[in-house]
């Protein structure tokens, strides 16, 4: 299976909007999800101010809870 | 203090809210623009809480009032923004009391603290009924009902149902403060009772519709950076908050971008606080007193103040690194303004009384200007590092257990008695304290925190402190100098200082 890549945005402004909370969704997955995935951290992703932002599949995501991300997770993983 | 930390959706819009006021204040705008502030926020915001829009923007407003170091107050009340900045730019002293309620922003929970829920099947036994010792729970339409004006909040119903049909509802920010400080007034609203109250900020985190906040000192601070040589004096517990884990580096450049003349580590104030307290311990236990407390969380020093002022003379006398630094820094250099940047609220006031630290931001504040600023903490490339003035123990009074620790190195050779004890948040704090003024314990000295996990706990941080806590211990372990003994710095500023190191009596 392709691994699903996902960006986190770690710039300062993200880690003010709780980009943090996101890595922490990753660090807490199953070994089951977190196997099909690439994940990297990036410096700025270019929307500050709209954060906390991450790119999945190449497509930016802006204003991402870890609720959502943990369902794109899970949704993606499934497939 | 919670020890879990989540950005939840009232912490984004504080956080919002000040970046904005930071983004007008450096700009120069907020005469023009900051009456347009409350709409840009609502905007800004994906999604809507109260009542209506209009609501919404009255409570933004409130909160940039709050942004601009205005505390809540009824003559600030339904002024425009723009008429309240000539009062906001002259910086009135935050004074003593930081915590502060948004009276429209309080939902005035529910306050019935024991409640039926449909789990209740009306059965046989009544357990409820029988539990209770006041007779207030009678069965209306086939459910157990209490009336409220007989229940006495015992819980017993609640303990009793075989259903567990009846639930205990507390209102977050009464449940959030463990000294009973919070109580809601005649039309449910929250109120405080600064006779009680110790600005720990675990009500700020508690209230789930963010009502609960403090005045900030951002603009005053950016008015600063920009008219004067200004110290940054920053607490050992910044380490990690940036999403830096344990490099220093950025974040000190990142000072020194917005403006910061020079930076400081407090934790140099606490290699002089720990060689002054350990002498003092030395000379009073247990002679003069049979033991002697800490007294560098503000929190804990209000605790003794207003809830046990019969310990007060148990509290040693040393100022905080925060006041002994400062103290150092205003004696070299007068002119310089001196910035205290922590993780605390309680700060503020403390600053406020000292008359020698001239403003107090929390690591939220500090990042929201940095946000404004456009810097990037993590694209800053440095070579910066902590100076070697500074011991591991002076940079661990950051996390609980860490003063105790520290001054116990000092008095390592030293032939005396030392048992020492700490308290981390509150609830430990008190019991501890009841523990001491029984005489029912043991310890002579007494460390308090008001904080789970010590300052890493605070109110003002960005990241949980157990996650901070490891990047400090390899900070401390990292210091070439490992007790403020060997800290030759400490020492000579120590003499410097000389008597200011002590609170005035």
């Amino acid at each position: 299976m392709r691994k699903v890549k996902l960006e986190i945005c770690s710039g300062t402004s993200c880690h003010l909007m709780g980009s943090f909370d996101l890595n922490q969704v990753v660090n807490n997955l199953k070994p089951q999800y977190k196997e099909h995935l690439e994940i990297s951290v990036i410096p700025c992703l270019g929307e500050c101010g709209e954060g906390p932002n991450i790119r999945f599949n190449g497509i930016l995501y802006t204003q991402v809870t870890p609720e959502r991300l943990k369902k794109m997770i899970i949704q993606s993983t499934q497939k | 203090m919670v020890s879990t930390r989540y950005v939840n959706e009232t912490v984004k819009i504080r956080r919002r809210v000040l970046t904005e006021v930071a983004r007008l204040a450096m700009s120069g705008k907020l005469t023009q623009e900051v009456d347009d502030l409350p709409e840009k926020l609502v905007s800004m915001g994906n999604q809507r809480y109260r009542c209506c829009e209009y609501k919404e923007k009255a409570i933004y407003a409130e909160r940039i009032k709050l942004a601009l170091g205005l505390a809540q107050k009824s003559e600030y009340k339904k002024r425009r923004l723009s008429d309240l900045l000539s009062i906001a730019l002259e910086y009135p002293d935050l004074g003593e009391n930081q915590i502060n309620i948004i009276d429209i922003a309080c939902e005035g929970c529910p306050i019935n603290k024991f409640f039926v829920t449909n789990a209740c099947q009306n059965c046989l036994a009544h357990a409820c009924q029988n539990a209770c010792p006041r007779d207030a729970i009678s069965v209306v339409q086939e459910q157990a009902y209490i009336d409220q004006n007989r229940c006495i909040e015992c819980g017993l119903c609640k303990k009793s149902c075989p259903y567990n049909a009846i639930v205990e509802i507390n209102r977050p920010c009464e449940a959030s403060c463990q000294i009973g400080a919070i109580k809601s007034d005649t039309d449910r609203k929250a109120t405080i009772d600064y006779n009680k109250c110790v600005e720990c900020g675990a009500c700020v985190i508690g209230c789930p519709y963010g009502a609960i906040s403090h005045p900030s000192q951002i603009v005053k601070v950016i008015d600063y950076l920009k008219n004067n040589q200004v110290y940054a004096i920053l607490a050992p517990a910044f380490i990690g908050q940036l999403g830096q884990k344990d490099n220093p580096g950025p974040v000190l450049r990142a000072l020194e971008k917005l403006g910061f003349t020079k930076v400081v580590e407090v934790a140099l104030g606490a290699d002089i606080v720990s060689l002054e307290e350990a002498e003092e311990f030395f000379e009073k236990v247990p002679e003069q007193l049979k033991f002697m407390t800490s007294s560098c969380c503000p929190s804990f020093v209000n605790l003794i103040k207003k809830h046990y002022p019969e310990l007060e003379r148990h509290m040693s006398s040393t100022v905080s690194p925060m006041v002994a630094i400062a103290k150092y820094l205003k004696q070299k250099d007068p002119d310089y303004k001196v910035v205290f940047i922590g993780p605390c609220i309680a700060k503020k006031s403390e600053a406020w009384e000292s008359g020698i630290v001239d403003a107090v931001l929390t690591f939220e504040e500090l990042t929201a200007m940095l946000v404004a600023a456009g810097i990037n903490v993590m694209e800053l490339e440095t070579e910066k590092g902590l100076e070697n003035n500074v011991s591991g123990a002076g940079r661990g009074f950051a996390q609980a257990g860490g003063v105790a620790q520290a001054v116990g190195k000092v008095l390592e050779n030293k032939e005396i008695i030392w048992t020492p004890i700490n308290a981390q948040g509150l609830n430990e704090c008190t019991e501890l304290l009841n523990g001491l003024r029984k005489g029912k314990c043991e310890a002579n000295f007494l460390e308090g925190m008001a904080c789970v996990g010590g300052c890493l706990g605070g109110p003002g941080t960005l990241m949980d402190g157990k996650i901070t806590r490891r990047f400090l211990q390899n900070i401390c372990q990292k210091s070439e100098k490992q007790s403020a003994q060997d800290n030759n710095s400490a020492q000579i500023i120590r003499k410097d200082v000389g008597k200011g190191l002590h609170r005035e009596k």
